[in-house]
């Protein structure tokens, strides 16, 4: 008997990922076995879990490797990434914690389940291969349903999580078809040995054309855009406020990087394929900003408002897609980290304005908001006008950044419909502001202080908002750099 | 360095005033009159260093700021912007201290916005590089929402979001054109890419492209300025607004519309430009007289006072587009005196509103009598508005009357008939509310201006003097950027039938354009 | 052409379904119809029905089934360990200990979870 060539396992290439996942059980372990643990210890397990995986993902600058039978692809993006999503998880870490203080619910399950999303995101970011990528996909999917329906008590948790978990269901069946015509077409996954085979002489077979429109619209379910949007609004509403963030910004992400890593591939970019998803995300990218914005204007409930916001949000970012070039990879990038710390910091705030059994989530009950607890004011008004757009803030580089984008590509005709829906949706995150600085509330409402953890969140996010808006050059650098290397 | 600390200064002040705690009450607007004097003294070595009479942009800087994207902090200023800044410094000054008493809620918010805007009013006046313009183009806007929504009177909410989504749809379209002519700078001069305006000045345009990038680009400025029918924010946001709000409003931001047409427009867009100067001067004429005639019907004074500034902006405008140096001269001038009397008049009219809570022409009269020298100071702003010789109005209107009269002598007919019609309803104003007999009862225990607002005007109105009887040290200032928009412009003027006509908006516009891009 | 091999499959496929649409359309068609109130009622052992038709199982029911695809699953990668695992060496014995421990946590979970109580009081 001959014994097998094992294939070159590279652990520490995917040190991110076990340390997290070494976490996550530590912590599922700790939640089981000690009687009456802390909150703030688990806490504070999962806050090291994230800080060693973030510096151990530092070290992995520059490997630029495929592993694991290039099943992983370790690249500078990924770490980039990896890196953007981790601290997405600490700050979701910190506002969970001040939000179970109002909500029992069990919170050692919540953060494992929190922290396996995280490792699955991390995972979409380093996959070189369908199947890898559909099984991040999966992973941060189903621990999200799960999460979405954690507030037991509430219609709206479980009509939200119902419904996720149906049209998820749905869109990864899409995803898993297009996998397989793919799959039938080339006889691999492998993204790199597709984007190969499609460079020689495989163009305009119907079926792969085909297996990619699935995939694009299992990942356009992910991603919400126009017209698989239609669960955001009542998922982000019914789910609890720190995993609508997280639904928000990480799983938003997420599905823009698996996106990135189908759509972008290095051979893939001059083939006549191209051209035909160049168009479909144009109509998809317009559609979107249109449905976007134009749905968000006649919300009432804030979560609403920010989940179509959310939706303008993705059409913005797939315009990156369609300009099919450096810059628009690059934009998307800064733009997928500018948005994290926007979306994530109006929603603490969200949380923050509330009281236990009372959110307060409509818009009007923003009113007066000033006057009680201005710097919960001025934070929100900072992260919408970043939302917005306006400088000195993140938001404003971002989408300077992909406009001109769109603009370098010259598709100026998707550029100027940019910058009109921008403008429309000024108008309503103009209206919160309106409410918070400018009228009066109705009756008087004693809302619970601020809690440490709740601080740190919000201070973080608008330190981040600040400084990728007025010093955004190191962020730059390093997107610009590992674009080149992909 | 200089011109760095006095654009930023307000900017630290205002993070600073944040940390003043709000027990202090009283404390922050001392401490945010503090702040804004220092800008104000720091004016005085930029006026030492400053070369008078040269070409070129002086105290220039040059730092780095997004090198991947070629975006650096490029400042520089020339005489335009050497005026407005010392316009600025002293305007925002005068308005802290206007509102010293009739902001009476949210005093630090309200503080830490007006040091916000002078940061964006003044970067927006040194900015060379376009994306530097472009965020503190921007950072004007926010604050002055804020200003007018949080503090203003009556539909302050209308009126703040329509200023807002006014100036933001002008502002968004000037982006995408600034990224076309930064992808289109990166093609042509082949160098590594930047938002230096220069560069973008040195590109050679298709004239047909270059006349939809005008209309996007100039789009901004004229919604800012306003030119006639983008006006209608400019009412309610006047109207609404504190008078803070009010007096940098007319002083300042509408000044920085023009700004951007002389200092980017005209230099990036000369074909266009000229393509498109019958249009604007025949909008800019229609202001003129339709911002007076409107003014003269007004019932609140307030109103009258936005809608001459329509007609005032309208008739600078006419003036630069005189394209000679008198006329461009006379526009740049007006700026200033039109900053100084138009903002003197909204304190005027904050003063009363202060006292009485209102702003119906019809609930004063005979107010000579009861406050004298409230109404000395009021009849000084309002003849220097009119343009009083020995008055600074005068010398503006003179200018660009002299100048339109080298370029046509029908447009100077009608804009002196706007003059004229100026007169009118400010004369009419000042004879209603002044004279005659006191016929309301609250008017007659009215008290007449206190020390600080008698310091607040004072300055004013000796500058208005000063420039009415000594103009030549602003001239001088102003002559060599005068100058250089002349040369700028001047060799795509050749010999345009239509300039010396009555110009009809699409008669001959796009084949002389076409002569003209043949020539380069 | 890769798809003309498929093409009898799709001949195939094509009949069994016009086959087995034919038949439904046609007796609907064709067949004589009684829509009386007796023929539509609910019908059960010619009794009245008595409650709802669907019974809600006990949610253990899934709990356990959950548990046991899990587990099952483990069963299929355990076999084709097994088949080579001499070949694999020390290395596969190692890997699939890490496999089963991560599987085993799993377990610890349900356990103390009281998944696998089946009377008593589920946590």
């Amino acid at each position: 008997m001959t014994s097998i060539q094992i294939p070159e396992l590279s652990f520490s290439l995917i040190a991110p990922e076990l340390i997290l996942c070494t976490a996550a059980i530590v912590i599922l372990l700790v939640d089981l076995y000690v009687k009456n643990v802390e909150r703030i210890n688990i806490t504070l397990l999962a806050l090291i879990g994230i800080v060693l995986a973030f510096f151990s993902a530092g070290t992995l600058y520059g490997a630029s490797e495929l592993a694991f039978s290039w099943l992983i692809i370790r690249d500078d993006m990924s770490v980039v990434i990896d890196q953007i999503f981790l601290i997405g998880a600490a700050l979701i870490v910190l506002m969970s914690h001040h939000y179970s203080e109002r909500y029992h619910f069990p919170y050692g399950e919540y953060i494992v389940l929190l922290l396996f999303s995280t490792l699955g995101m991390l995972i979409i970011s380093a996959s070189a291969d369908l199947i890898t990528l559909f099984l991040g996909v999966e992973l941060v999917s189903i621990t999200l349903f799960v999460l979405t329906g954690f507030e037991k008590k509430s219609l709206l948790s479980g009509e939200a999580s119902l419904k996720y978990l149906l049209l998820g269901a749905f869109s990864s069946a899409f995803m898993v078809y297009g996998i397989a015509f793919i799959f039938g077409m080339c006889r691999t996954t492998n993204l790199i040995s597709i984007g190969s085979l499609l460079s020689e002489d495989f163009i305009g077979s119907p079926l792969l054309i085909l297996g990619f429109a699935l995939l694009l619209v299992g990942l356009g379910f992910k991603i919400a855009l126009a017209p698989f949007h239609m669960w955001a609004p009542d998922v982000y509403q019914g789910a609890p406020t720190p995993i609508t963030a997280w639904i928000a910004a990480g799983s938003k992400l997420a599905g823009f990087i698996a996106l990135v890593r189908v759509f972008s591939l290095p051979d893939i970019s001059f083939h006549p394929l191209a051209r035909t998803w160049v168009e479909g995300i144009w109509w998809l990218s317009l559609l979107t900003m249109i449905i976007g914005n134009a749905g968000a204007l006649v919300q009432k409930d804030i979560k609403r408002m920010l989940a179509y916001s959310s939706i303008a949000h993705g059409g913005y970012l797939s315009m990156a897609f369609v300009s099919h070039n450096d810059v628009g990879l690059q934009a998307l990038l800064f733009y997928l980290a500018a948005y994290l710390f926007m979306t994530i910091g109006a929603f603490a705030v969200v949380i923050a304005a509330g009281r236990h059994g009372e959110e307060r989530r409509r818009i009007s009950d923003f009113a007066g908001l000033a006057k009680r607890r201005p710097f919960l004011a001025a934070m929100m008004s900072l992260f919408l006008l970043s939302l917005a757009g306006m400088p000195p803030t993140a938001g404003f580089i971002g989408k300077v950044w992909l406009f001109g984008s769109a603009i370098q590509a010259q598709y100026y005709g998707l550029a100027i419909v940019g910058i009109l829906t921008t403008l429309f949706s000024f108008y309503y995150y103009l209206r919160v502001i309106v409410y918070m600085y400018m009228r009066d509330e109705e009756k008087e409402f004693e809302a619970e202080p601020l809690s440490v953890s709740l601080t740190l969140a919000l201070s973080l996010s608008a330190l981040g908002v600040l400084i990728l808006g007025v010093f955004p050059n190191t962020l730059m650098k390093v997107i610009t750099n590992s674009v080149i290397v992909l | 360095m200089l011109l760095t600390l006095i654009t930023f200064i307000p900017l630290i002040g205002a993070a600073l005033l944040l940390c003043v705690p709000r027990s202090m009450e009283g404390a922050h607007k001392w401490f945010a009159f503090g702040v804004s004097l220092v800008p104000l003294i720091l004016c005085i070595p930029l006026m030492i260093v400053f070369p008078y009479g040269e070409p070129g942009f002086h105290c220039a800087a040059l730092v780095s700021w997004i090198p991947s994207f070629g975006i650096d902090y490029r400042i520089g200023i020339d005489g335009i912007s050497f005026v407005l800044i010392i316009l600025t410094t002293i305007l925002t000054t005068i308005s802290i201290a206007a509102s010293f008493e009739s902001i009476k809620e949210k005093e630090k918010e309200f503080y830490f916005f007006l040091l916000l805007l002078e940061t964006g009013m003044l970067g927006t006046f040194i900015a060379l590089d376009m994306f530097l313009f472009f965020v503190f183009w921007e950072l004007m806007l926010v604050p002055m929402y804020f200003i007018i929504g949080v503090w203003g009177h009556g539909e302050r909410i209308y009126a703040s979001i329509k200023f807002f989504l006014y100036t933001a749809f002008g502002s968004a379209l000037m982006l995408l054109v600034i990224f076309y002519l930064y992808f289109e700078a990166a093609n042509q001069l082949g160098a590594s890419p930047s938002f230096h305006f220069e560069n973008f000045v040195a590109l050679t345009l298709d004239p047909g492209i270059q006349k939809w990038l005008f209309v996007g680009f100039v789009l901004a400025f004229l919604i800012k300025m306003p030119l006639f029918p983008f006006h209608t924010w400019l009412p309610y946001a006047h109207t609404e607004a504190p008078t803070a709000g009010s007096v940098l409003l007319a002083g300042i931001l509408l000044k920085s519309g023009v700004y951007g047409f002389l200092r980017f427009c005209i230099p990036i867009f000369p074909q266009a430009v000229i393509a498109f100067s019958p249009v604007l001067m025949t909008l800019a004429i229609i202001g003129v007289i339709y911002g007076a005639m409107v003014a003269m019907v007004q019932r609140d004074v307030k109103r009258l006072v936005a809608y001459s500034s329509v007609s005032h902006m309208g008739m600078l405008l006419a003036g630069i587009l005189a394209w000679n140096l008198q006329g461009i001269e006379g526009g740049i001038i007006q700026m200033v005196n039109h900053g100084l009397s138009t903002g003197a008049l909204f304190l005027i009219v904050g003063m009363i509103y202060d006292r009485r809570h209102t702003r119906e022409v019809s609930e004063f009269g005979g107010l000579s009598k009861v406050m004298p020298v409230y109404a000395t100071f009021f009849m000084i702003f309002m003849l220097s508005s009119i343009g009083l010789p020995g008055l600074n109005g005068f010398v503006g209107e003179f200018l660009i009357l002299l100048g339109l009269m080298g370029h046509s002598i029908f447009w100077t007919i009608l804009a002196a008939t706007g003059v004229i019609l100026g007169a009118a309803y400010m004369l009419w104003l000042y004879q209603r509310m002044m004279f005659g007999e006191v016929k309301v009862e609250a008017n007659r225990e009215l008290k007449d201006l206190n020390r600080r607002e008698f310091h607040i005007l004072l300055p004013i109105a000796i500058f208005c003097f000063l420039i009415g009887v000594f103009p030549y040290p602003l001239q001088k200032t102003l002559e060599p950027a005068a100058k250089q928009i002349v040369e700028y412009i001047q060799p795509h003027l050749t010999a345009e039938p239509w300039l010396a006509s009555i110009p009809l908006p699409n008669e001959n516009t796009s084949p002389s354009i076409n002569n003209e891009s043949n020539h380069e | 052409m890769l798809l003309l091999d498929y093409f009898p499959i799709f001949i195939m496929a094509s009949l069994a379904m016009a086959f087995a649409g034919g038949t439904v359309l046609a007796s609907f068609w064709v067949g004589p119809r009684q829509d009386k109130s007796e023929k539509l009622d609910t019908y059960e052992c010619g009794m009245p029905p008595i409650g709802t038709p669907h019974e809600r199982f006990n949610v253990k029911f899934f709990l356990v089934a959950m548990v046991f695809v899990i587990f099952d699953i483990e069963i299929v990668f355990l076999f084709l360990w097994a088949v080579i695992f001499r070949r694999l060496g020390w290395f596969g014995l190692a890997e699939m200990g890490i496999f089963l421990m991560i599987l085993v946590f799993a377990l610890l979970y349900v356990w103390e979870k009281g998944v696998l109580e089946w009377a008593s009081k589920a946590k």
